[in-house]
């Protein structure tokens, strides 16, 4: 029974050609409906067999099957249970994704076609990675990966696409290349210190026997192992080809690749991780994956702060979060290793959730660009609700998942006394968090319709004067006009308000109106009233910004009403499981984690 | 009597559960929203109150766990109810049941300008599920989830009217500059988890901080949870948050926020400093751990602690009224006010832990009296802040403008809301009859203390500088009321904003008068409240220390020379209303007088002088030249800039233009920070070069950190 | 001559080899020179399995030969012709890029150093050298920039790993084998195609035109 079970994790396979072939042919009504079909029902089957043979192996133990091809313990099925959940959001947030995608032009009935044949063929080889026994199949498999999803990130075929997919397949293969390598060494040493087997890149076996590997090719096997495999991880500062690739995907395929692929080699580094801990000694390892978890998270804050691209912002959020595990994984102790394990799922999870959240975002607002999307929770109350929940999940903010696991690695960190990594983790964390949290603010807060003006020393002015309550603050300023001379308002009253007791000048009881008089302002645009704040004068100096007044389109055709409808829809349960998931983590998940923890050791 | 009091506590938290509830199923009927949303809110923060009451006079520390998050950890929700969680308890529904029924008029303006008024109910309500979750959580894990979430819910009321940029701003230096300071809670509470054998309980903090736990990790513990609550709190230097956000949030969440949120800092830095690092195990102490006779088992915290408290108190409060003083927006204001209260309060509380860190007999009596007096302070803003927040809020809502320059004369067309405001100036201007007059006396008294029986030469000469600081802030905080009342209230309208003010609507009448009159009751009934809050400040000290305190006299030095000699207590009570209302008496025997000998009203009615010119309003003393004098005084500090700037017809005698402006500069907008924040944004730009879009540099990247690794790690 | 002394020669003029190409201007040649790199590396395998007499690395060479030498060389002439790219220009000197090439080697012969290996055919310097020719296919792809040469570059990468399986374990698991072969094929079967459609759609296979992407 078992090894049948595992099989039918692939029955994706078969209809992705079908999918493809569906594609081809000229069906006259719902064609798409068909593919679409054919090319969800495969990993929704797969997602159920690895959930049922996760919870099999969290319950019963790992299991071996297929006479030593196959493996599965603990690892695997947290590693199952995630890619599995994941590939389920991707594909249901697919639908209505790509209908709309089809609705506005942008793909055709081949592309979709297309679409699902290569998505059938990532997600068994991704399950795939994590069961088998062999090493060097694993290593095949990552390689297989990366070649099938190389044609889903360069999907729109647009420049950008081209250039990104050229990117991740040059950078992803020449660190599988290094892992090659690193497995190669092992190999070496198997055969070398190990009694002649048949088995010899088997993970049974050499875990058994780990003890007994030379030293010195193990070392040199995990720098390469962690250099290659950590190039498709997304480990600092080889991470260089994430930030590209996953924003110019299409938004299913980034949080496939951010939630799911990138688990996949942490998997490889996990396992050989385990491998060189027995065979050198615990500070080897733990030393280096210490070293490239901090830097990944702090490599990305430069450019999380100043980032105008919604995906690429989630992209480096993701080499942060990957620098967690990894940094939990190098601590170690019963509490970190406990803490990776949660927060391999979590992490998974809220990215996934966050980059379906930003393809609708994307999908309404039709860019990505941040500074042109304002006033999310007037136009879309609920997505921009979403948007807040996602932030504040994947920054790690109660009461969100993530911050349960974020919390507990600080606190390994504390417990084995690692107290500058933790310090610096936190203040890191903070700035991270900040950086995130400004940009969420500016996509979703503000009014939908501001316009914007081009800058002449005014900032946003709200174009509804009646509402806002001026914020004039301190300063004392007086027009000593001339007789006869009207008295100018100077309106400024929505300048960015910095520093206390800003100029303001102050209106005699003969000026008309309240403060956001138009005419007054118009006025004092005119130049009339120039102030030579010296923040003013820098304002001046900067190029001015134009920028296009977002409009929210209010008529929408009504198959776009209901994409949106149900993609919002697809979006509740996860970002539910977000929140129940912070609040309370139930005993057996906390018994599953430690079993991974077990195994990580 | 404790089950009554448990009951109430979870009635209350039910009612405020029924308020998100009623918020958000009668979103679509805002004005009921409102109602029923706020109805609970009052009925939760009565209930709570009751509950807190009785707590007190319970002091047995009730416990209880709810389910525990992590095991090996323990990382749980578990609840203690000692006499100090009970006081702020208190302070919480206090200040909820003053403001709940004043926010039911005031968030009727939202519903006119079509925001979603049922969010704020129900953002309003939950915040105080997490206050309460704050303060009666007995671990670590649960104060921090619940900090965070008392947070990121006051984030989401500050930021409630984010259409305005300014807003969206402060919201967002707000919640970045807390979310830090909780970084430096975590590591503060992680430390202890290290010193409680992994332990997250508070209870094993307390055992685990005994004699065995290290010099520098208490001190690290204390320093780290001073930056993070400080932080919160609004001390300086990591106030800037509070000046920004209190006064762009909706005005009874500003009175929340200033009244009841920055004092669960005060909470937290109260359970570290004297709870949780007291320790109570016995045993051979390092150099500075002493444990004193009648406390056996305690350690004792090292006597600097305190110092760096009352430097810090002192200079937050220094400062805090000082731009206090010179400030033109009305809620920027009494936001400034609250820093310096805070400092206040955190004086009270250095002279506490100063005493509560020597080894002398009469210790346990001063540190009762410091605590109360920071207590009792605590309690007095909480009452007079939302007052003042709740009258700015009744002006916002009548004039649409908070600034100063622009009100006057409100006390013609807003009786009501001029007179509670009145109140709370003289509340806050610590004037008797009212409550802040005692908590003052108290922080002086306690001041004196220090001078007189702290044992080092510095312990006095601090004392004696604080002394003289404090008696500096009251008297500007005295002046800062005045120009507030005078500048706002009195006098002619300055705009048309302030000619078209009308009085406010009964429930925020209702909400302002009952804080006011709450104010003068506290005042009178000092002694009712020091019995009220026996338990709370004993509970370190041991029972029976408060004997030798008196609200009023406070310092019976015959009586402290030699503890356990008790011999004055409440029953000066009589007395003490006698002495307090003598001024008021004086006042109207004097009136009384000045009617009878002066004869009947003269009137005249003329023109005023005024150069040829006709008298505008906008002529009149406002509030800038009110404290100009004062400004220069300070100037040193406050770094004021003017710029004249003039516009020649025909040069250089006929002007057609002048332009006058003159300010504070914010230290953050100030030129040093200006130039720090375009070099930071330069490096930014330089480092991305780092990511330039090659893809020959990226792979460069993979061969040196290759060649890095094979060369170094063998 | 000994077998030994035979696979050191062959090593050595793998290395040579590579040498040149990280120093050939044209296309045509590095190409060329490529091809003769994986003929080199099948002759080698053959002597191998002719010494140790395990059968499958036959299979392995002849899969070199028809992948490497053969399939590799004919989908990068197909995309050079349709380039119609000759020369590469605007590179580092040859004289810094031979520099650096022998600080590679150096740092590969420090890192091979250490080891002792029990099993292998004793070929003092078969394992340095495909280290080197890792750690050069590295560079080749970091300093050139037409797009060809970067698949160029990924090849010898590949070749030196072969090179070390073949030196140390006589190759990998078969399956394993059979997985390697099949990834690089598809592998460069797709940078190739991707190669001539960048080519398309930015009219040039300068991979330094690609840098649209930033930040």
């Amino acid at each position: 029974m078992p090894a049948f079970l595992y099989l039918t994790l692939l029955p994706c396979l078969p209809l992705a050609f079908v999918a493809l072939g569906l594609s081809r042919l000229h069906l006259r009504a719902r064609q798409s409906t068909v593919i679409i079909l054919a090319g969800t029902i495969g990993p929704v089957v797969a997602t159920v067999m690895a959930l049922v043979s996760a919870f099999n192996v969290f319950t019963a133990g790992p299991v071996v099957a297929g006479e030593g091809i196959f493996y599965l313990d603990a690892l695997s099925a947290l590693m199952l249970a995630v890619i599995a959940l994941v590939s389920l959001l991707a594909v249901t947030y697919s639908i209505p994704y790509l209908n709309r995608e089809m609705a506005h032009g942008v793909i055709t009935i081949s592309k979709l076609g297309w679409y699902y044949f290569w998505l059938n063929l990532l997600i068994p080889a991704m399950y795939a990675t994590v069961i088998v026994n062999s090493l060097g199949i694993t290593w095949v498999l990552v390689e297989a990966t990366t070649l099938v999803s190389a044609p889903l990130v360069g999907f729109y075929g647009r420049k950008e696409s081209l250039e990104a997919t050229w990117k991740y397949i040059i950078i992803a293969m020449v660190g599988i290349s290094f892992a090659l390598l690193g497995i190669l060494l092992t190999y070496v040493a198997s055969l070398n210190n190990l009694p002649e087997s048949g088995a010899s890149l088997d993970w049974t076996f050499l875990l058994k026997n780990a003890a007994s590997l030379d030293p010195a090719l193990m070392k040199l096997a995990f720098i390469f192992i962690l250099v290659g495999y950590g190039t498709k991880t997304g480990l600092a500062p080889m991470h260089t080809w994430l930030p590209d690739a996953h924003s110019q995907s299409p938004s299913p395929i980034s949080a496939l690749l951010s939630g799911a692929l990138l688990n996949c080699a942490l998997y490889g580094i996990l396992r050989f991780n385990s491998l060189t801990k027995s065979a050198v000694g615990p500070e080897f390892s733990s030393g280096l994956l210490i070293i490239f978890g901090l830097l990944s998270i702090a490599f990305v804050i430069p450019f999380m702060i100043k980032q105008i691209d919604l995906k690429r912002l989630l992209a480096y959020s993701s080499v942060e979060h990957m620098g967690i595990i990894v940094l939990a994984v190098g601590i170690g102790g019963e509490l970190g290793y406990f803490a990776a394990a949660l927060h391999i799922f979590n992490h998974a999870i809220a990215k996934a959730f966050m980059f379906c959240v930003a393809g609708e975002v994307t999908e309404r607002y039709h860019t990505r660009d941040i500074r042109q999307i304002r006033g999310i929770v007037h136009s879309a109350p609920l997505l921009g609700t979403f948007l807040f929940a996602g932030t504040l999940a994947v920054t790690g903010t109660p009461p969100f998942n993530v911050f349960v696991s974020e919390f507990l690695v600080i606190t390994g960190a504390f417990a084995s006394h690692n107290y500058w990594a933790a310090g610096l983790a936190l203040a890191l964390l903070g700035v991270i968090f900040a950086s995130m949290l400004y940009h969420c603010v500016a996509m979703a807060f503000g009014r939908a319709n501001e316009l914007i003006l081009p800058s002449d020393g005014a900032s946003t002015v709200p174009v509804h004067p009646a509402m806002s309550l001026p914020d004039s603050s301190g300063a004392s300023g007086f027009n000593l006009a001339a007789p006869h001379m009207p008295v100018q308002v100077a309106s400024v009253s929505a300048l960015s308000g910095g520093s206390s007791n800003e100029e303001l000048a102050l209106s005699g009881p003969d000026a008309s109106g309240t403060w956001l008089d138009r005419a007054a302002f118009r006025r004092a645009r005119t130049g009339l009233l120039t102030l030579d704040k010296p923040s003013l004068a820098a304002r001046q100096t900067r190029p001015p910004k134009r920028r296009l007044a977002v409009e929210h389109i209010k008529t929408k055709s009504k198959s776009e009403q209901t994409n949106n409808r149900v993609a919002l829809l697809i979006l509740v349960l996860p970002v539910l499981t977000l929140l129940v998931l912070g609040l309370w983590v139930p005993s057996f998940v906390q018994d599953w984690a430690n079993q991974v923890g077990a195994v990580l050791r | 009597m404790i089950f009554l009091a448990t009951s109430l506590l979870y009635i209350s938290f039910a009612c405020y559960a029924f308020g998100i509830l009623s918020a958000f199923c009668f979103s679509l009927w805002p004005t009921r929203a409102i109602l029923f949303g706020y109805t609970f809110a009052t009925i939760g923060s009565v209930t709570g109150l009751a509950a807190a009451i009785l707590f007190l006079r319970e002091p047995q520390s009730q416990r209880l766990e709810l389910f525990t998050a992590f095991r090996f950890t323990n990382a749980g929700f578990e609840i203690l109810i000692d006499p100090l969680a009970a006081f702020f308890l208190l302070i919480i529904c206090l200040g909820g049941s003053l403001v709940s029924i004043y926010a039911i008029g005031y968030s009727q303006d939202y519903i006119k300008q079509g925001k979603n008024v049922s969010l704020l109910v129900a953002g309003y309500n939950f915040f105080f599920i997490t206050m309460l979750a704050v303060v009666l959580a007995n671990n670590a894990f649960m104060f921090l989830v619940a900090w965070e979430l008392m947070s990121l819910v006051s984030y989401f009321l500050v930021s409630f009217e984010h259409e305005k940029k300014e807003v969206r701003k402060a919201g967002v230096i707000y919640i970045v500059t807390t979310h830090f300071g909780t970084a430096f809670i975590t590591a503060s509470f992680l430390l202890l988890f290290l010193a409680a054998g992994q332990n997250l309980s508070f209870d094993a903090f307390r055992a685990g901080t005994g004699a065995g736990f290290s010099d520098a990790a208490r001190n690290a513990v204390f320093l780290l949870a001073l930056i993070g609550f400080g932080t919160k709190a609004g001390l300086m230097p990591m106030h800037f948050w509070l000046p920004r956000a209190h006064p762009v949030a909706p005005s009874h969440v500003s009175a929340l926020m200033s009244g009841v949120m920055i004092k669960t800092a005060i909470y937290g830095l109260v359970r570290i400093s004297f709870d949780l690092l007291g320790g109570r195990t016995v045993g051979a102490g390092t150099s500075s751990m002493v444990t004193v006779g009648a406390d056996a088992g305690r350690v004792l915290p090292p006597s600097w602690w305190g110092i760096l408290l009352l430097i810090v108190g002192l200079v937050s409060a220094l400062l805090g009224v000082l731009y206090a003083l010179v400030e033109v927006d009305l809620k920027k204001l009494l936001a400034f006010s609250s820093i310096e209260n805070m400092g206040i309060i955190c004086l009270g509380l250095g002279v506490a832990l100063i005493f509560y860190s020597l080894p002398l007999p009469n210790a346990p009596a001063l540190t009762v009296l410091a605590l109360f007096a920071a207590f009792f302070h605590l309690l007095n803003h909480t009452v007079f802040k939302s007052l003042l927040f709740m009258g700015a809020g009744a002006v916002l809502h009548a004039t649409h403008t908070r600034n100063l320059e622009q009100l006057g004369g409100l006390i013609k067309s807003m009786k009501w809301t001029a007179l509670f405001f009145l109140a709370g100036c003289l509340a806050i201007s610590a004037l008797p009859p009212f409550n802040g007059f005692i908590s003052e006396w108290l922080t002086f008294q306690a001041l004196l203390g220090l001078v007189s029986y702290g044992p080092e030469l510095w312990h006095k000469v601090i004392g004696l500088l604080t002394l003289g600081g404090l008696s500096l802030t009251g008297a500007l905080a005295a002046t800062t009321f005045i120009k507030a009342f005078g500048t706002g209230f009195l006098a002619q309208p300055r705009s048309q904003a302030a000619v078209h003010a009308h009085e406010v609507s009964k429930t925020m009448r209702f909400g302002l008068g009952l804080a006011a009159a709450l104010t003068a009751l506290l005042g009178l009934g000092a002694a009712g409240v020091l019995a009220l809050l026996k338990p709370a400040l004993e509970q370190w000290t041991g029972a029976g220390s408060s004997q030798a305190v008196n609200p009023l006299w406070s310092l019976p030095s015959s009586n402290l020379a030699n503890s356990g000699n008790t011999n004055v207590s409440g029953g000066a009570g009589n007395l003490n209303l006698l002495i307090l209302l003598l001024p008021l008496v004086l006042i109207i025997v004097g009136w009384g007088i000045a009617r009878l000998l002066g004869g009947k009203n003269r009137r005249a009615i003329d023109e005023t002088w005024a150069c040829g010119n006709t008298l505008k309003p906008s002529m009149e003393y406002n509030s800038i030249s009110f404290i100009k004098p004062l400004r220069r005084v300070f100037q040193f500090v406050l770094l004021p800039f003017r710029e004249v700037k003039i516009t020649y017809r025909i040069e250089p005698y006929f002007v057609e233009r002048i332009e006058y402006q003159s300010g504070i500069k914010s230290l953050l907008n100030s030129d040093t920070f200006r130039l720090a924040r375009h070099f930071l944004s330069y490096l930014n730009t330089e480092i991305k070069v780092i990511q330039n879009g090659s893809v020959r540099l990226y792979l460069s990247y993979i061969l040196v950190t290759l060649l890095i690794l094979l060369v170094f790690t063998r | 001559m000994d077998t030994v002394k035979l696979l050191d020669f062959s090593a050595l003029i793998l290395l040579f080899s590579t040498g040149l190409l990280v120093v050939s201007r044209r296309l045509e040649l590095a190409i060329g020179l490529l091809a003769f790199q994986s003929l080199v590396l099948a002759f080698i395998s053959v002597l191998v399995a002719a010494t140790t007499g395990i059968e499958h690395i036959y299979l392995a060479s002849i899969l070199t030969v028809l992948v490497k030498v053969v399939g590799a060389t004919a989908v990068l002439i197909y995309v050079l012709r349709k380039v119609k790219m000759r020369r590469e220009t605007g590179l580092m000197s040859r004289g810094l890029s031979l520099a650096l090439v022998v600080g590679l080697i150096l740092v590969s012969y420090n890192t091979i150093h250490p080891i002792k290996l029990a099993n292998t055919i004793s070929s003092p310097n078969s394992l340095p050298v495909a280290m080197s020719m890792v750690l050069i296919g590295l560079f080749i792809m970091v300093s050139r920039k037409k797009a060809l040469m970067a698949v160029v570059g990924l090849i010898t990468i590949e070749n030196g790993l072969f090179l070390i399986a073949l030196s140390t374990t006589y190759g990998m698991p078969l399956l394993v084998e059979f997985g390697i072969f099949f990834d690089v094929a598809v592998g460069v079967m797709l940078m190739g195609f991707f190669a001539f459609h960048i080519n398309t759609v930015f009219e040039t296979i300068n991979t330094d035109e690609l840098n649209r992407l930033k930040g």
